[in-house]
């Protein structure tokens, strides 16, 4: 990952790459191309410069020609050679030039110090000129008896005065600083040492062939040139010493260039070189540049799509949940939030055109994921990796989609009237960003970790009984993981409303407070004792100050956060436990809850137990500190439950009604239904059989048709966690136990009289007598196996035939009975199918006449069947399904018995206002959805357009 | 980051740990497993908020929006979202099995 800056995420992080990697680049190009190897070969000035940077420039292609190191330094060895003709040679880059300055160089220094060699032997001469011994005195020396070492050395100089002849000459030594010229003074003073040594040489002569006066003459004269030469010499060594100087100054001003020179060479030497590395760097990370390019693009067509997908499944989702809501409303059904989501989660995964756009989004994550996993493996990431970017890259799209659903609902839903709720919903993401990272997991912990229904908590359950709620069961921890969210969500509100109420406050008495708390806790938090020393900081706010204090800081930043972190953390979560076990439980009185965060009924501090719950409850995991209590009692279901069996009702009705509300994770409730009432049957057989004999025993075991009176109560322990463990304790009122007996189908109910499989208060169908007759058909196909061997299957032939004959709408207590039967048996859904489809035959118009049901009803229900046939091609079915179900089964009696009694008049009377107001819109809502078609929208215009005209006639004929 | 989780119980430890092994991130470190445990939660807290806000209705918004304009007790609010929308527990429930479902398909 590039750059000083950790990026957050990964359009973030391809983003500053991309970027990143495009200043490069254009760095790239600016200082790119042969321009440094040029100037490399314009500062060497040496073969070995020449051969190092013909290395380091490597193959140099020009005019469509290569040049290798090896052929280069070929060039310049056979360059080195005599005759070559070096304008022969090929200048890619300068290197003809490079080599014509290096061997010229050579040259020019060679004669150079052959100049300056002949030059200091000349100046060397001089000297020894100007000290030398007559000649006279050397040959008288020679004559005496001196010492041969003296002779020797004095007839040496003789020789020597030969050989500065053979100097002083300077013949081809010119001075190639001078433009190839010896030096005007140098050129005097070789002349003048040549006088001089001819001047020694006739001395010599002399000497030997003169007579002596002759001799002493010419001497003199001798001597006295001599002396004049000498004085010149003397002037002329001064010269020769500014020469020498000259000269010294020149070779270090030499120097000097060379050595400037050879830090320039070295300079872009050093440049080619990074030049070089910068290069192949650059074309990898130009190379970066185009994948990371290429990858933020494609994070914006998945961030497209993505929203494209959200937006749509919204806008279906919300639609088609309007159009069951419509119905459900239109037919009275109470709605269930559980239920509406998940039809709503339902749709997502099924709606055509909703999957359409998820396949759009996911191709392209697809897409996005092969170029990231691609990128990572060009950077050479191990296997392993590879594997947890693989994993990371997933789990956080994953994050990413449902957050953005989050924000596509957010703008959708509230974005004009209740902005608020944006507002809210960010004070909530903040509330739980500025947790602790502890709670912050607790809470991940208490959610997220929980798995699937009851036996997911269960898991849980024990972190949050092992935590200090004691031996909490499972299915209390159902409850307090529900309870935590509502209390999470209660925190906003509560915050929200504890802003308000500061903003009356004594401000600075209460930041004074507050800082004063918020830097200890800083520093408790420092120190990792966060628990012990907060439980006793308010231990010592509680003993000192009282409540008072408290209530000064309650409506402070602090205790809003601490409120709602609480909220979350001790209506359910396990933190809460531990918390309480360190002496936390005070918290919830410190925060204002009187009642404890749990509304135990714990009143108010009690510092005796602070201590002693502080001191033992870091060991005792199960203390069951006031904290903990408050939690537990609020949370936990009791032991036993009491219902009252209402009239209308049944024992297993009022058990699914109950259990029902309770429980909504349970499915088959039927079955649980009739498991507990058969369990109890037999658990309580010989109580039962004493009081009602063993025949009707038997009766009621065999049919469940149970006489029970209204207002019974029946006793349930449901604290097991597992439902099949649950049992009836009782059935009966005021101290009488097993207060029923089993119901005679052929015989009208009385009116007080409630059932277990039906429901009390069986009212005669006005105008026939025969309202239960179908019971008995129900009865008597309980006890005809059905086709698949299920006992209590219902028999459609037989029903369909009461239906027909018996005036099957009059008792809609039968069609709950065979519904319970069907649903009990779990093995005939189809059989409530049919029995809808007997109904639905029953509105021709004659079977209309036999049924005795009234034209309108008819219509109406048939009209409700053709909308439920028509919904049943798209996504309505189950819910329709349910509707009607709910209807046959008698768990809407009252609506039912409207429908029977014609007092649907009534009820059509509103729903057609019902039906003008909303069914226009809905209609323009569904011509705008693609799910239907053309044939389909003018179906349910038609539909509409008869049950409004229908409703017409009602109205008019009312 | 390392030794967070030290702190937290042992039994919780042991619920998140399966929860991120079930996603498929126990090969990450540390920190940034917690990181995207903490992301997941706080997505979903939003999410309970968004569909309770929804449930509630214009009118149930609007008393929710008075009632938490004055003073309120925690308790209050969620006694408030009881009564107004039918189920409210199984709606959680349904969210948090329905969000869980959505985060760990990301494992297949």
């Amino acid at each position: 990952m590039k750059g000083a800056e950790e990026p957050k995420n990964w359009k973030q992080y391809y983003n500053n790459s991309r970027k990143n990697l495009a200043v490069d680049f254009e760095d790239v190009v600016e200082t790119n191309g042969a321009e440094k190897e040029s100037e490399l070969f314009a500062q060497v000035q040496t073969p070995d410069d020449l051969l190092e940077a013909v290395k380091l420039v490597g193959e140099i292609e020009e005019d469509s020609r290569k040049y290798s190191p090896q052929l280069l330094e070929d060039l310049f060895n056979s360059a080195k050679a005599d005759g070559f003709d070096l304008d022969k040679l090929p200048n890619p880059l300068g290197f003809r030039d490079a080599i014509k300055r290096v061997l010229v160089a050579e040259k020019e220094q060679k004669v150079r110090e052959d100049y300056k060699n002949n030059v200091n032997n000349l100046f060397a001469k001089f000297e020894k000129l100007t000290t030398a011994d007559s000649f006279a005195e050397i040959f008288k020396l020679l004559k005496t008896d001196a010492n041969q070492d003296e002779k020797t050395k004095k007839a040496n100089l003789i020789k020597d005065y030969n050989e500065l002849a053979l100097c002083c000459g300077l013949a081809g030594k010119d001075d190639p600083d001078n433009g190839g010229k010896i030096l005007e003074k140098v050129q005097e003073l070789s002349a003048r040492a040549m006088e001089m040594l001819d001047a020694f040489k006739a001395e010599a002569e002399a000497y030997i062939k003169k007579d002596e006066l002759e001799h002493d003459k010419k001497e003199i004269e001798r001597h006295l040139l001599q002396a004049k030469k000498r004085d010149t010499l003397k002037d002329d060594l001064v010269v020769a010493e500014d020469i020498k100087k000259d000269l010294k100054a020149k070779r270090e001003e030499r120097e000097k260039q060379a050595q400037d020179k050879r830090k320039i060479f070295e300079t872009k030497k050093t440049e080619l070189a990074e030049g070089k590395q910068q290069k192949t760097k650059k074309e990898i990370d130009s190379e970066l540049a185009v994948r990371h390019a290429e990858i933020v693009k494609k994070i914006a067509e998945v961030e497209v799509a993505r929203k494209a997908y959200l937006e749509k499944d919204y806008e279906k989702t919300a639609n088609l949940i309007r159009i069951k809501n419509f119905f459900k409303d239109g037919f009275g059904e109470k709605k269930d939030a559980a239920k509406e989501y998940q039809e709503s989660s339902e749709i997502s995964k099924t709606d055509r055109e909703i999957l359409a756009a998820k396949k759009e989004y996911d191709d392209k994550l697809k897409e996005l994921q092969i170029l990231v996993l691609d990128d990572a493996k060009k950077q050479n990431l191990p296997d392993e990796k590879l594997a947890e970017l693989y994993a990371q890259f997933k789990v956080e799209q994953r994050v990413t989609l449902a957050d953005e659903r989050n924000k596509v609902k957010v703008e959708k839903l509230h974005e004009n009237k209740f902005g608020w709720i944006k507002k809210a919903a960010n004070e909530m993401t903040d509330w739980y960003q500025n947790l602790n990272w502890k709670y912050k997991l607790a809470i991940a912990g208490g959610l997220m970790a929980t798995g699937a229904g009851v036996a997911g908590f269960t898991l849980a359950g024990v972190t949050f009984a092992g935590a200090g709620a004691g031996a909490v069961e499972a299915f209390t921890v159902v409850v307090a993981a529900r309870r935590a969210l509502g209390g999470v969500i209660a925190g906003v509100g509560a915050k929200r409303g504890l802003e308000v109420r500061g903003q009356a406050r004594d401000q600075k008495e209460i930041k004074r407070e507050q800082q004063k708390i918020l830097e200890e806790l800083k520093k408790i938090e420092e120190q990792d004792k966060k628990y012990q020393e907060l439980g006793a900081k308010f231990d010592n706010l509680l003993g000192k100050d009282g409540p008072d204090v408290l209530k000064k800081i309650k409506n402070q930043d602090l205790r809003q956060n601490l409120t709602a972190a609480a909220t979350g953390i001790f209506l359910g979560s396990g933190v809460a436990g531990e918390l309480a076990k360190m002496g936390f439980h005070s918290v919830g009185y410190y925060f204002g809850w009187h009642g404890g965060v749990g509304h135990s009924g714990h009143q108010g501090p009690q510092p005796a137990h602070l201590e002693k719950d502080a001191a033992s409850g870091a060991k005792n995991t199960n203390i069951k500190a006031p904290g903990v209590n408050a939690t537990a009692e609020k949370i936990a279901v009791p032991k036993v439950e009491k219902w009252t069996i209402e009239k209308g009702s049944s024992i297993e009705g009022t058990l699914r009604d109950h259990i029902g509300k309770a429980h909504s994770e349970i499915k088959n409730l039927g079955k649980l239904d009739h498991d507990l009432w058969k369990n109890y049957m037999t658990e309580h057989e010989t109580e039962i059989v004493e009081k009602v004999g063993q025949t009707e025993y038997a009766k009621m075991l065999k049919d469940g048709m149970v006489n029970v009176k209204p207002g019974t109560i029946i006793s349930l322990d449901d604290s097991d966690p597992d439902p099949s463990n649950w049992k009836i304790l009782g059935i009966g009122n005021e101290g009488v136990d097993n207060d029923f007996s089993h119901l005679n189908v052929h015989e009208h109910a009385p009116s007080h009289v409630a059932t277990v499989a039906h429901p009390a208060d069986v009212a005669e169908v006005p105008g026939s007598g025969t309202g239960h007759d179908l019971t008995d058909a129900a009865a008597a196909a309980d006890a005809t196996p059905s086709p698949n061997g299920a006992s209590s299957a219902y028999n459609i032939g037989d029903a369909k035939g009461h239906l027909l004959n018996d005036n099957p709408l009059g008792d809609p207590s039968h069609y709950g009975h065979i519904a319970d039967r069907v649903n009990d048996s779990g093995v005939d859904p189809s059989g409530l199918v049919a029995a809808e489809s007997a109904v639905d035959n029953a509105s021709t118009a004659g079977e209309v006449a036999v049924s005795g049901f009234s034209h309108t009803t008819i219509n109406y229900i048939f009209e409700n069947t053709r909308v439920r046939h028509f919904l049943n091609a798209g996504d309505h079915r189950r819910a329709i399904g349910d509707f009607r179900r709910e209807i046959i089964k008698g768990r809407n009696p009252e609506m039912f018995d409207k429908i029977r009694k014609v007092d649907v008049r009534e009820l059509m009377k509103n729903k057609h206002e019902f039906f003008s107001r909303k069914g226009g819109k809905m209609l323009g809502m569904l011509l705008k959805s693609p799910e239907f078609n053309s044939e389909k929208i003018i179906n349910l215009e038609e539909i509409t357009k008869n049950a409004v005209e229908n409703l017409d006639e009602i109205k008019m004929a009312a | 980051m390392t030794d967070q989780n030290e702190e937290i119980t042992s039994s919780q430890q042991q619920a998140l740990s399966q929860l991120i092994k079930d996603l498929g991130i126990d090969s990450l470190p540390q920190d940034k497993q917690n990181e995207l445990v903490i992301k997941m939660t706080e997505v979903l807290l939003k999410r309970i908020f968004l569909e309770t806000m929804e449930k509630l209705g214009e009118q149930g918004r609007e008393e929710y929006e008075k009632m938490s304009e004055g003073e309120i007790e925690p308790e209050q609010v969620a006694v408030f979202f009881k009564e107004k929308i039918n189920n409210y527990d199984g709606l959680v429930e349904a969210i948090i099995q329905d969000f869980r479902a959505e985060m760990l398909d990301a494992n297949n």
